[in-house]
């Protein structure tokens, strides 16, 4: 069946065409964009504006911190006490949505599905993902929670079913950061239906915060890196720390 | 467009890819006007890449990614959740009713098994290749191979038995 399959279905696709219209009309849409003057203007009355606010205020560098890829440059000056909704960087972007009420999570997998229940613990987790996953940069004051492992449940091809696990660190007042993952999903991908996606370095990520106030603001981030799937969510550090923290995930 | 890589005008690289682009978009949509849709946003959006592609290996599995990720978009939008499903293609790939039922039988797959099988079979892509364009493991890659193939042999063979 298979050689026949593959003829067909090569067969059936090769009949199909990209309608004339569709290609001129994206051409003409791909020149205008191209062309748009208002871009380039608008590049130059942005660099002025940055160059000024350095000037008045001192601000040296935008650059990422230490710990995080130096080829890749918040463009937005991030204030310590506010969410910015739209954060411009030199890859991409990211957009934030405001969200109301309290953040509620349905909690980890604790192994009540058919299967083996299994502890296992970050390396041998880390191994089944075939990679670190952990972010390279963690925001100064945060310390890792160690714990012997997780109760996962284990198929008898030696995967996990719904293989959540979670790495957590703390820091003072209350705050933390909490980095779920899956290699099968993004964990809680359901709650994150509603968020606008924002692309940076090809990936699709989802951001979005409660509580912009409060100096305990919660952070959200879900998105899929190199076959692993991440839950980010953090309180109590500032929003330039938790995009730093992101992409030093998604641009190792 | 590029300062480095490759420097392709809208006019090539809609030639290049667009035919790559609009077959996984109406596999995976199951509809013209998704399709399009996709279609439109993902080369628009390829105008704002700084990325510099080191093969046009790279620079397909950027596109093909980016298609998908359209595509997922489309899929949680609270339009297309809503909507019922129209199936309207299956009449414009073929009049030859055997083709016709197992391209059907493909749209039937769930999403990531006809994806990897549209790439597989039609693009001619290699695992790891496939892997590399979809950021999933390989082992992944030719479990969802395995698993779409199986489930495509009890959709195909059951219609057709069915229409006996």
């Amino acid at each position: 069946m298979q050689n026949d399959f593959l003829n067909q279905y090569k067969n059936v696709n090769e009949k199909i065409t990209v309608p004339d219209r569709l290609k001129e009309d994206t051409i003409r849409l791909m020149k205008m964009k191209e062309n748009k003057p208002a871009k380039k203007y608008g590049t130059y009355v942005f660099a002025a504006a940055v160059a000024a606010v350095i000037a008045v205020y001192g601000i040296v560098s935008l650059q990422v911190r230490q710990g995080a890829r130096k080829d890749i440059t918040i463009c937005d000056a991030l204030d310590e006490n506010s969410v910015k909704e739209q954060i411009e960087l030199s890859n991409g972007s990211l957009e934030f949505k405001k969200l109301a009420g309290e953040f509620s999570s349905p909690g980890l997998n604790l192994g009540v599905m058919d299967g083996q229940k299994v502890l296992v613990n970050e390396t041998d987790y880390f191994a089944y993902l075939g990679k670190n996953p952990l972010p390279s940069y963690i925001p100064e004051g945060m310390t890792k929670q160690e714990t012997e492992g997780q109760m996962l449940t284990r198929k008898e091809d030696g995967s996990y079913l719904e293989d959540l696990f979670s790495i957590r660190y703390e820091g003072s007042n209350d705050s933390f950061l909490e980095i779920l993952l899956s290699a099968d999903s993004i964990p809680e991908e359901e709650l994150s239906e509603d968020l606008t996606g924002s692309f940076v370095n090809d990936i699709e990520i989802k951001t979005a915060y409660y509580g912009a106030e409060s100096e305990q603001t919660v952070f959200l981030a879900y998105f899929r890196s190199e076959g692993v799937g991440y839950r980010v969510k953090s309180r109590g550090i500032s929003q330039e720390e938790f995009v730093l923290t992101l992409l030093s995930v998604i641009n190792e | 467009m590029k300062e480095k890589g490759f420097h392709r005008t809208p006019e090539e690289v809609v030639e290049i890819y667009g035919d790559t682009v609009y077959k996984i978009a109406l596999s995976q949509m199951k509809n013209k006007e998704d399709a399009e849709d996709i279609f439109q946003e993902v080369f628009l959006s390829y105008m704002n890449c700084k990325k510099d592609f080191l093969s046009k290996e790279h620079e397909k599995a950027y596109i093909i990614r980016m298609t998908v990720n359209y595509c997922k978009k489309h899929f949680r939008s609270a339009w297309f959740r809503h909507r019922a499903e129209f199936t309207e293609i299956t009449g414009m790939v073929s009049r030859n009713e055997e083709e016709e039922d197992l391209y059907e039988s493909v749209l039937e797959l769930p999403a990531k098994y006809k994806l990897v099988i549209h790439l597989f079979y039609y693009e001619e892509l290699s695992v790891s290749q496939i892997s590399q364009a979809l950021h999933i493991k390989e082992s992944t890659v030719k479990s969802q191979l395995m698993r779409g193939r199986n489930m495509l042999k009890q959709i195909y063979l059951g219609g057709a038995e069915g229409a006996k």
